[in-house]
This record gives structure tokens, C-alpha cells and sequence, in this order.
């Protein structure tokens, strides 16, 4: 039986590529946020990190954009492209996957009608993975990324990413291949890329979903709308990750580390996590 | 047709080539070169084609064009990330 810890946090390039522009202060804050969670994540010692976050076009393309995809391969580009190396300002490598437990995961959810795709082949991360990859020292991990769409129209509804989160929670609990699995969302929450909205954040928004999250309402995270979602900024689209996340958590609930706006990076640094004496 | 009541635009040519100039930096300098010929090469709609060529980046936004894919191209094509965001917001109430 797997135990399963459950976190989630922004990915925002700024954390790592430009952490000098937010006020010092605002900026100390949402990073020690991200360092608490490091801590809860280190107590927990995982054997394998299961990250859920979209791809920004860096390894995945138009040409064929599934709901959900998971990484069934040995190895990741940690980040993608030395591009992406000066813009986050983390040193490239190599992180391991973990094709057993991906195909098996892959196996499983597609056995219980979840049509999740596979990836394999040359794989790499942006900020999706790579920011909380490096906060949160988790390079030395086997890591398995399980991509949502969540940069192109249509997308999967709330509903369906809930739906698929438990279905997630229910195969690591019962699996053999790994003791101890994080499951880590990452992205969110509102915020806007390349559109005229860029560096608004809308915390009315973000304050309703850290809300029924941290209170483990789930029917209400299946029932957002999806023009609420896509008015609070494109960027607020990678709240689907987070509705995984509250559905691998379930029925437990996530609670807040910290939430703090921080315009210069683009978006809030939202960190939440299961309970240090509670596995999910 | 657009909100703006303009002709749709097909855009799975111009998605191509903003995705392929981010991965292919020869395409840059092939692109700056001779925009023409890669338009053809990627069938861009004809009606996208000066709005790319002169980097109207709003005007490629309002055709519906992906944000994520349109400002990773337009940095490639040159524009800084500053300019990018200038002319993204013309025209917008709090732009």
C-alpha cells in the first residue's frame, strides 16, 4: 500500500529567474512558503514524485494535444533547452522517470475508463517541472510527469480533472512499486501569459479556490465554471492541476502554507500540502 | 467570423510556425530573411500574413492566435519582452 503526500505550488519563472524584481520582502516571503513545503516534502522522504503541471509548448506542440498525458520514460531534461537554462537560472540535467510505476499508473487508469495518454521518447521541463524541481530538491528523485492541457482550448472541465485525481489517488494507495509517492501540482493560480492582462492577479479568484480547497469541497472544485476560470488569465487555466491534486488528496483536504501576490513574477506563490501528520 | 466581425482565420499554420521557430533557431534566420517563402512553407493564412511579417501582435491576439505560442515566437522574431507587451495592449482600457 502507497502512501501518498499530496502539494502544490506556482511555477512562475520568477522564483528562479527573476527573483530580484518582487520586493525583497514580498519576494522572502512567498520563497520561504515553497521552503516550508521542501521541509514537509524531506520529512516525507518519498521514493517518487508524480508532478501534474501543463507544458508550455516546449515539449508537447499543436500537432496533437491530449487532456491528460502521462511520462512513461527513463529520463527528463531537466530543464528542456539551454534556453530555458539562462531564462530560470537552474543549472541542465538529467532527472531519472519511473517507467514501472508510469506504465502501471497508465495501465490502471485506463482499466477504470480515465483515457490517459502516454509520452516517451526526449522529454524535457520547463518551468513546469523545473522551478519546483530545484525549490524543492527533488532532482535526485525519480520523477513522473503527468501533463494536463492547459494552454489551448478546449480543456478538460473541472469535473473531469477531480475525477481523474482520485482515480490517481486510489491506484498509488493501492500499488506495490513505491512506499512513499508526492504528488506534486504545479501552476496557477490566476494569472496571464502574452495577453494584454499580463501581471494582473485576480485574488478574489484565487481566495474562492484556496478556499475549497483547503476546506475539501470537491463537488464545488467540480462545479467551477470554465469561463470563471478563463476570466481570472489564461495563466489561471493550470488550475486544473490543482483540481488533480484536491482529488488525489481526497476525501482529505490540503492545507495552506502561504499565499502571496507577487506582480513582478506574474502571478501569487499559492503553496498548499496535506497535513505533516496526515498523509493524504 | 472574429468578435471584431473580421474573417476567421485558419490558424494551424501559423501555430506551426510559432512552435517551430521557437525549437528551429535556423527558421529564425530563415524567417527574417524571407518571410514569404517560410509563410508559404507553413501555409499560413493569407490573412495573418502582414500582421506576422510586421509583428502586429495584437492583431494576431484578437485573430485568436495562442498567447503562449505568439509571445515565444515574437521574442524569437526579436521583440523584447517589454515591446511584446506595449503593442499587445494598444487600445486596451487599462493597457
Amino acid at each position: 500500500m502507497g502512501e501518498v503526500l499530496v502539494g502544490a505550488l506556482a511555477h512562475s519563472p520568477g522564483m528562479t529567474g527573476f527573483p530580484h524584481r518582487a520586493q525583497p520582502d514580498v519576494g522572502a516571503r512567498a520563497l520561504d512558503a515553497v521552503g516550508a513545503l521542501r521541509a514537509r516534502i524531506e520529512a516525507f522522504d518519498p521514493d517518487v514524485v508524480l508532478g501534474v503541471s501543463n507544458d508550455h509548448f516546449t515539449s508537447t506542440s499543436m500537432r496533437s494535444l491530449a487532456p491528460f498525458a502521462i511520462g512513461i520514460g527513463p529520463r527528463y531534461d531537466h530543464p528542456a533547452t539551454e534556453r530555458l537554462v539562462g531564462f530560470l537560472g537552474i543549472p541542465r540535467r538529467t532527472v531519472s522517470g519511473h517507467p514501472q510505476l508510469a506504465q502501471w499508473l497508465l495501465r490502471e487508469l485506463l482499466r477504470h475508463d480515465i483515457d490517459v495518454t502516454s509520452m516517451s521518447g526526449r522529454f524535457g521541463f520547463d518551468e513546469n517541472f523545473s522551478v519546483p524541481i530545484h525549490l524543492l530538491g527533488l532532482a535526485d528523485k525519480p520523477f513522473m510527469p503527468l501533463i494536463v492541457n492547459a494552454v489551448q482550448h478546449p480543456m478538460p472541465s473541472p469535473r473531469r480533472c477531480v475525477e481523474v485525481g482520485v482515480r490517481i489517488g486510489d491506484a498509488l494507495r493501492r500499488q506495490t512499486l513505491a512506499t512513499r509517492v508526492a504528488v506534486l501540482a504545479t501552476g496557477g493560480l490566476s494569472h496571464s501569459v502574452g495577453t494584454p492582462t499580463a501581471g494582473r492577479i485576480d485574488e478574489e479568484f484565487d481566495e474562492m479556490i484556496l478556499g475549497m480547497l483547503t476546506s475539501g469541497r470537491l463537488d464545488d472544485l467540480r462545479d467551477l465554471d470554465p469561463t470563471a476560470i478563463t476570466a481570472a488569465g489564461n495563466g489561471a487555466e493550470e488550475v486544473r492541476q490543482w483540481l488533480v491534486a484536491a482529488g488525489v488528496a481526497a476525501p482529505g483536504a490540503v492545507e495552506l502554507i502561504d499565499y502571496q501576490p507577487v506582480p513582478e513574477w506574474l502571478s501569487a506563490v499559492a503553496v498548499v500540502c496535506t497535513p505533516a501528520d496526515r498523509p493524504a | 467570423m472574429t468578435a471584431l466581425g473580421a474573417p476567421e482565420a485558419d490558424l494551424s499554420g501559423i501555430h506551426d510556425l510559432l512552435w517551430s521557430l521557437r525549437h528551429d533557431p535556423a527558421l529564425v534566420d530563415e524567417f527574417k530573411a524571407g518571410p514569404e517563402r517560410i509563410l508559404e512553407q507553413y501555409a499560413v493564412d493569407p490573412l495573418l500574413h502582414a500582421a506576422i511579417a510586421t509583428l502586429d501582435v495584437r492583431a494576431l491576439y484578437l485573430a485568436g492566435v495562442n498567447p503562449y505560442l505568439l509571445f515565444f515566437g515574437a521574442i524569437e522574431l526579436g521583440l523584447t519582452r517589454d515591446e511584446y507587451y506595449r503593442r499587445i495592449s494598444e487600445g486596451e482600457a487599462d493597457g
